[in-house]
């Protein structure tokens, strides 16, 4: 339960039988999917050598989307370029799932030690000439042996295959991830710091409470603020209307017999003999009144 | 082979963008919200204190309500006055048209609670006044 299983390998080719995957398997691609180069290159490190492989490559590849490998072998570097997409779709049409892929190799880097060709199941063989694994029919070859790629051990040198890498420009592609990463960054930031202001207005909100002494709760001074604003409103109208009662302009002989405000209403009596007259001044204030006629008094009464 | 899709990476960095701009237009609303909260409740108590302080202050309008019945009395007015916790009932049978005029100014320009309020003349040159202030 706790051992490792063992990963089978196949050998990937145009020529290849169709596989029935069931388990997680090893590739080796044939020398057929990739373009390999044996070069001596003015760089100390692979990283430079890398930034270098596209030109290398540029008069042998055809129209296309590359990707690039290379290793360092003594004094040489060995460089690649392959096409994703042409091994990728190669792979499903030899029933080979990508999920089900555990590691790609070269066949140069697997087979870089082989002194005899090795047959493969097809009418080919892999041969190495000049320190490259190159594939050819076996037919032209005296002597071969048969491919038993159990007996490999196999490189560190893998092969990632980017299936997307076609469909976006990375030199477009990353700074616009970048901007558009600091752009949400920003805008976290800038968020982080309006919440802390909206929670300093919360302290404020308290401070305001302590100062003016309010209520615990917004419900218990709104109550208290109506109650007030309902006796202030009541007073207010109350000392208008007594004072427009009282400073209404009399003629001789007119008289304010009695004002009085009780229950919320207040009641003025005059005695007039000319009751139209009065009624007009009345009509000069802003009060809603309801007037009743008496002989020569005139009673008045406003709703508070 | 386990290479991630450019495309879930665009995807990722658009929802994150767009959480970003979620938080940060919640946290606006968060703000205006805090400040409009604030300035309510600063319009509010600013309201309530000064009210409170017209009309709740009842020991100071007690006080001032006491010193003008005094100052009545100092003129010869006869009143009659009854005070309770909640309520004041000043009764006055005879007072000159010019004292009532100095009084009812007095009064109407404070800001005592006039609960019920009486003037009937009585003569030419006198009235008389009913008066219940609650506290």
């Amino acid at each position: 339960m706790f051992t490792k299983s063992k990963i089978n390998t196949i050998f990937l080719d145009y020529e290849s039988e169709p596989y029935k995957q069931e388990e997680k398997v090893n590739i080796i691609l044939s020398p057929s999917l990739y373009w390999v180069k044996k070069l001596a290159l003015p760089v100390k490190f692979v990283r430079d050598a890398k930034k270098l492989l596209p030109s290398l490559f540029e008069d042998i590849l055809l129209d296309g989307n590359y990707s690039y490998y290379v290793y360092k072998e003594d004094d040489n570097y060995i460089a690649f370029a392959y096409d994703d997409k042409v091994i990728l779709k190669l792979m499903e049409q030899k029933g080979l799932n990508g999920s089900n892929v555990a590691s790609i190799y070269f066949a140069q880097s697997e087979f870089e030690t082989i002194e005899t060709p090795l047959k493969l199941k097809s009418s080919k063989a892999l041969v190495k000439k000049e320190g490259v694994v190159i594939l050819l029919q076996s037919d032209w070859l005296t002597q071969t042996q048969d491919l038993d790629l159990e007996e490999f051990k196999h490189s560190k040198h893998t092969v990632n295959l980017s299936l997307f890498h076609h469909i976006v420009d990375k030199s477009i592609f990353y700074p616009v991830s970048v901007a558009l990463s600091i752009l949400a960054a920003l805008f976290l930031v800038e968020s982080y710091f309006i919440s802390s202001d909206a929670n300093k207005l919360q302290s404020q909100r308290a401070e305001l409470f302590q100062k003016y002494e309010l209520k615990s709760t917004m419900m218990q001074n709104n109550a208290m603020l109506k109650q007030y604003q309902s006796v202030h409103d009541t007073q207010i109208t109350l000392r208008k209307a007594i004072a427009a009662l009282s400073g209404i302009l009399l003629q001789k002989g007119d008289k304010l017999l009695s004002i009085e405000f009780q229950k919320g209403k207040l009641h003025a009596i005059f005695q007039t003999q000319e009751s139209q007259r009065l009624e007009k001044e009345l009509k000069k204030t802003s009060f809603t009144y309801k007037v009743t006629r008496q002989k020569e008094k005139l009673s008045v009464e406003v709703s508070i | 082979m386990s290479k991630v899709n450019p495309l879930y990476i665009a995807l990722l960095l658009v929802i994150f963008l767009g959480f970003s701009l979620f938080k940060l237009s919640h946290a606006k609303e968060e703000l205006h919200s805090a400040q409009e909260e604030i300035s309510s409740v600063e319009e509010m108590a600013v309201k309530l204190s000064a009210l409170k302080k017209t009309y709740g202050d009842d020991k100071r309008n007690k006080q001032s309500f006491s010193k003008l019945v005094k100052t009545l009395q100092s003129k010869g007015v006869k009143v009659d006055l009854k005070e309770s916790r909640t309520l004041s009932t000043l009764s006055i049978m005879e007072i000159e048209l010019k004292e009532l005029d100095f009084f009812v100014n007095k009064l109407l320009n404070a800001s005592y609670v006039i609960k019920t309020f009486k003037i009937e003349k009585a003569n030419e040159k006198q009235a008389r006044m009913h008066l219940e202030i609650q506290w």
